[in-house]
């Protein structure tokens, strides 16, 4: 199975905090679903050319938060996910969105009324399309 | 538990003192060894098959102590691949190899060793010395994947190959791999192929240990920063700064270790302009700027 991650060696985030947090999205998000197998640690090391402990690490930390689950000798497996952390996923994920977009007008020095006033302009014309 | 360990090895050569090295190579797992020419690497190789003998040190595959006795029953575990082909095999066939092979390693494997020849299309009758230099490498290749051993230690194992032949040789390596208690040793000055199969790095220089580490470690501790060359006069005080490249634009800055660097910008509410990973040959570059 191809697990569709993306990674960015450019960026200051370590590897395992990237393959971390976009299998989390993929799961959360429904995008694989509950019961699917995942690639062996080796192969998904392998499609993503980093090292099999950083999968492992990934693997081990994500059955802990409950989102896998391993059986012996068949692999790893992606959990059900109750709907009330679905949602509450859904809504995090937006609001990182926001806080990214907050964090660039105060680079550009823009202040929290004109802010306000891009945000509903965009809000308007793109929910409008929808 | 560990494929290899080298305890306190040391090997002393007219050009060249290798050691006192000590190495625990993990099971399971893929150890690059990345050094320039003449950095011991070939000689540490040669040491673990017990081709050549430590002056000092200890060496074990597994619990097993790497000396002459009984060599017979451990070397069938281990697939070694040379630096150079053995000229002892010019004249021989593949098939006549192989056929020697079937005979003195017990896991021998005809079907996997017919399959490997058919995919590399080598001729399995024509003599090893009227092959051309990538083709014989790939055939020794096959020969030794074809008993089965649970560790590979490879020298340059790709020198001489055509890019598709490479391709396949990485497949056929991580396959290799996904018996998960397999390992492989391998020598090379490829940087792809260090990024495509090590989980561990080991850098050699002169014939001392650099450093073992893990790969993505390695790569998440090191990168290169441009700033405006405005801010270039704060940056003369940063933390972890390897490399400093300046033009009338702008300033670049290769760092390792970059979670205090990113302190000290943040702390003088510096941005940088661009952020990258830095590649494999400049690690090794500023890695072996300090060692004598």
């Amino acid at each position: 199975m191809f697990i569709p991650i993306q990674l960015d060696e450019n960026s200051t985030e370590p590897l395992y905090a990237q393959i971390k947090s976009q299998l989390k999205t993929l799961i959360l998000s429904g995008h694989i679903e509950t019961g699917t197998l995942l690639p062996s640690i080796r192969e998904l090391a392998g499609q993503l050319s980093c090292s099999v402990i950083t999968i492992r690490r990934v693997y081990q930390d994500l059955e802990q938060e409950g989102l896998l689950r391993t059986k012996q000798g068949t692999g790893t497996f992606v959990a059900p996910v109750h709907q009330g952390e679905r949602d509450q996923f859904r809504k995090r994920a937006v609001e990182e969105a926001i806080m990214a977009a907050i964090d660039a007008a105060k680079q550009m020095q823009i202040d929290e009324q004109e802010l306000r006033d891009i945000f509903n302009e965009i809000v308007r014309i793109r929910m409008r399309n929808d | 538990m560990n494929a290899y360990t080298l305890e306190a090895v040391e090997k002393h050569r007219d050009h060249l003192r290798v050691g006192p090295l000590n190495v625990e190579f993990p099971s399971g797992c893929v150890t690059a060894i990345v050094g320039v020419n003449g950095s011991g690497k070939s000689t540490m190789l040669s040491m673990m098959i017990g081709l050549a003998y430590p002056n000092q040190g200890n060496i074990y595959f597994g619990q097993q102590r790497v000396d002459a006795d009984h060599d017979y029953v451990w070397k069938q575990r281990i697939g070694y691949l040379p630096e150079l082909p053995n000229s002892e095999d010019d004249y021989k066939t593949p098939d006549q190899l192989a056929t020697m092979y079937a005979y003195w390693y017990e896991n021998w494997d005809w079907q996997l060793y017919q399959t490997l020849m058919a995919k590399y299309e080598i001729p399995p009758k024509t003599r090893l010395n009227k092959m051309s230099k990538g083709m014989r490498r790939k055939c020794e290749l096959i020969i030794i994947l074809s008993y089965r051993p649970d560790v590979l230690l490879l020298d340059e194992p790709s020198s001489g190959l055509d890019p598709i032949s490479w391709r396949y040789v990485m497949e056929d390596l991580q396959k290799f791999m996904d018996d998960g208690d397999r390992s492989i040793i391998i020598a090379t000055h490829i940087i792809d192929e260090v990024r495509r199969l090590a989980d561990y790095i080991m850098f050699l220089h002169r014939g001392q240990l650099v450093q073992f580490v893990e790969k993505d470690e390695l790569f998440d501790a090191w990168k290169e920063y441009w700033f405006n060359i405005s801010e270039a006069a704060v940056l003369k005080d940063a933390p972890g700064v390897k490399d400093t490249l300046q033009d009338g634009v702008s300033v670049r800055l290769i760092v390792n270790e970059i979670a205090p660097f990113e302190d000290y910008l943040q702390r003088h509410n510096i941005q940088p302009i661009r952020v990258q990973t830095v590649p494999l040959d400049e690690i090794m570059l500023q890695s072996i700027k300090g060692v004598k």
